[in-house]
């Protein structure tokens, strides 16, 4: 969900992930947010009063300068527009993950907190009518399209986000084209989160094809003026850095409820068994004691990654897919994947 | 306040009783009492000949050579067939070509159309969205629908659809052949204990020519009162158990697919814009959709011609319904 540059040390600013809501209008079959929390008869925003005081405690404990929403679909909330001010009040800068649907009624929030909105992120899932509406629904591309314009003749900095499915291996200069004609500020590839076997199966990349893939990015990265990257979740074996933001200590994530978790891809996670990544409660506890834990729980998870990686390479063992990459890591050892047994 | 002039004198004063909550609708222009007055008579409220209770929601239909000003510096966007809508934390206004919607927050809520020479269909347009703005702060929400009853139960039925995708069709052919009714069109949902009900809330039925229906004679093709011709009586209130998705397939064929809980949520979220576009009733309009996701079944209708013979569409939709009840 979050969007970091590949190929180079920058987890971005110190940041906060919220959920502003744990719905959503759409319903992507790939989608690793729990289907309980998407579409279950409680529907939940994320408290006003809550906002401020975890943005006023962040900023103190984690020194913070931005906080990033996501969901659910985060314009689904119905005080969007006072979210934006509250951000924008406390002097932070606010980015959004959306899949676009709602943006025309939104515009007018962005526009009034234009200076607090550093880029929007949207989520895209082919370059043509067809092949998005095919995942999100008809009439999804056009108002996505017509979102994209309005940023680009607003200045709006815009990011596009887009998971790389097996039906999309071959598309990728397809889509960087498409991103920078849609006047895109970035292009951030993902590789799917598998939720199920099936998805594991028909939808995910294995090793050989990630690396491919991986390699093809990083080819247009360099060729695009748009900025083009993978988000973190890429086989990545280093063990002297941490791999990812929310490891790093950059970013910290707090779900729809208002609790304190490690990251935004492991939260509500869909068909997880456990919640070993949340430590808090910032309802009843502050964030400050609530950050104390969390990075105990991320120093222990670093700890356990670079122990594990360390101990293959003596054994001359190659680390396998759920080993090398550090999203999938996270997700094996936190129990969010009951359902996967052994190395692809 | 806005600057217009308006007659210090109602023409017309009513007083309508829906769901607990009682209405007052007045009317400053002569010509406009009449045709609010038919409009009114076409929705399932139940008039109240004299009331001492204090109203929860005014109406109040003005005429206006020009259109009130909207003031500056408030939020607008977008709505469907045509409008702009205008929202502050206290105010909203709803603007057509020839019309304007102001409601203001307070006790009672207060609801203000301004009206310049307009055509039926948009003052019907305006006026619906009037009367459903106002009930949503109360708690009850509307969806495009229609809704009918599993003969002999009490288990509701929605058949969601935009225009033109076979509602008012299918929902006859319902009717016809025992099933109850609430509406072919517009229902009113609300939460009551831990259940969402739905009501009726247009109570005549509209059929387009082009629908192939037949019901007697040919004048019945467009608009008419169900309860005129039909012995099944209209139910006020029913706990929806499946929700159709209906459009017309042109095959000869009906198919009926299940939907996933999601998919259904999914969906009833797009068939009802006003879910996010009124940001004051969004939460608790959301809240209801989620928990009507949760308490009916979805399911996916490409309608064939084969639901325009005699008893099919109840045969089918009752075979489908009943796997809901059996918990297949």
């Amino acid at each position: 969900m979050e969007t970091e540059g590949h190929f180079t040390n920058d987890y971005g600013p110190h940041r906060l992930s919220v959920e502003l809501a744990n719905i959503c209008n759409l319903h992507c079959s790939y989608c690793f947010r729990s289907e309980d929390n998407l579409y279950s008869h409680h529907a939940e925003f994320f408290p006003l009063t809550l906002l401020r005081r975890v943005i006023d405690e962040a900023r103190e404990a984690a020194q913070i300068t931005h906080v990033n929403f996501t969901g659910g679909e985060p314009t689904l909330h119905p005080q969007f527009a006072e979210v934006l001010e509250t951000v924008a009040a406390s002097g932070l800068q606010a980015s959004f993950v959306t899949n676009g649907w709602h943006f025309e009624r939104t515009w007018p929030a962005l526009l009034a907190n234009r200076n607090a909105i550093s880029h929007v992120a949207f989520s895209l899932d082919g370059t043509d009518r067809e092949t998005h509406d095919r995942w999100r629904g008809n009439g999804s591309f056009e108002r996505l399209v017509r979102a994209f314009s309005r940023c680009y003749i607003a200045r709006l900095p815009f990011a596009i986000k887009i998971v790389v499915r097996r039906d999309l291996v071959n598309q990728l200069e397809q889509i960087a084209i498409f991103a920078a004609r849609m006047g895109a500020a970035a292009l951030n590839f993902a590789h799917v989160m598998p939720t199920s076997i099936g998805a594991e199966n028909d939808l995910a990349l294995n090793r050989e094809e990630q690396r491919a893939v991986e390699e093809e990015i990083a080819i247009l990265a360099r060729i695009f003026k748009t900025k083009i990257g993978i988000d973190v979740g890429y086989y990545n074996v280093d063990v002297q850095r941490a791999p990812c933001a929310p490891l790093a200590g950059t970013s910290m994530n707090v779900d729809y409820r208002g609790r304190l978790s490690l990251c935004c891809n492991l939260s509500g996670f869909r068909g997880a068994a456990e919640e070993p990544d949340v430590v808090a409660d910032l309802n009843v506890e502050s964030f400050a004691a609530a950050l104390a834990k969390l990075r105990v729980l991320a120093s222990a998870q670093l700890q356990k990654r670079k122990d594990t990686l360390t101990n293959l390479r003596a054994r001359g063992t190659t680390p396998d897919l759920y080993t090398g990459s550090p999203c999938l890591f996270c997700l094996q050892t936190y129990g969010k994947i009951p359902w996967h047994h052994g190395a692809r | 306040m806005l600057g217009i002039d308006v007659l210090d004198r109602p023409v017309s004063q009513s007083f309508f009783a829906v769901a607990g909550r009682l209405l007052f609708v007045q009317c400053f222009d002569r010509h406009l009492a009449a045709r609010i007055e038919r409009l009114f008579g076409g929705w399932q409220l139940t008039p109240v000949a004299s009331c001492d209770l204090n109203p929860d929601i005014e109406i109040s239909f003005s005429s206006a050579d020009s259109l009130p000003v909207i003031p500056r510096g408030l939020s607008e966007f977008e709505v469907a067939a045509g409008g702009r809508c205008y929202v502050d934390t206290d105010e909203l206004y709803l603007q057509f070509n020839n019309s304007l919607l102001l409601l203001e927050h307070k006790n009672p809520v207060c609801v203000s159309v301004f009206i310049r020479e307009v055509n039926d269909v948009e003052l019907g347009r305006v006026t619906s969205f009037a009367v459903c703005a106002a009930m949503r702060r109360f708690g009850l929400f509307e969806l495009h629908a229609a809704g009918v009853v599993v003969p002999n139960t009490r288990d509701g039925v929605l058949i969601v659809g935009p225009s033109g995708s076979g509602k008012s069709t299918l929902t006859l052919e319902l009717v016809k052949s025992g099933w109850g009714y609430l509406s072919d069109d517009e229902l009113l949902l609300n939460v009551a204990g831990e259940e969402v009900e739905a009501r009726g809330f247009r109570s005549f039925f509209a059929l387009s020519p082009a629908s192939g229906a037949t019901v007697g004679p040919s004048r019945f093709k467009t608009s008419f009162e169900p309860a005129s011709i039909f012995a099944v009586p209209a139910v006020s209130c029913v706990a929806p158990r499946s929700v159709l998705f209906t459009s017309i397939s042109g095959l000869n064929e009906t198919q009926i697919s299940a939907l996933d809980q999601s998919e259904t949520m999914t969906r009833l979220i797009r068939a009802c814009p006003w879910a996010t576009y009124d940001t004051a009733v969004a939460g608790p309009y959301l809240q209801l959709l989620s928990r009507l996701a949760h308490q009916a079944r979805g399911f996916d209708l490409q309608a064939g011609t084969d639901l325009l013979e005699p008893d099919r569409a109840s045969h089918i939709i009752l075979r489908c319904v009943s796997r809901v009840n059996n918990g297949d």
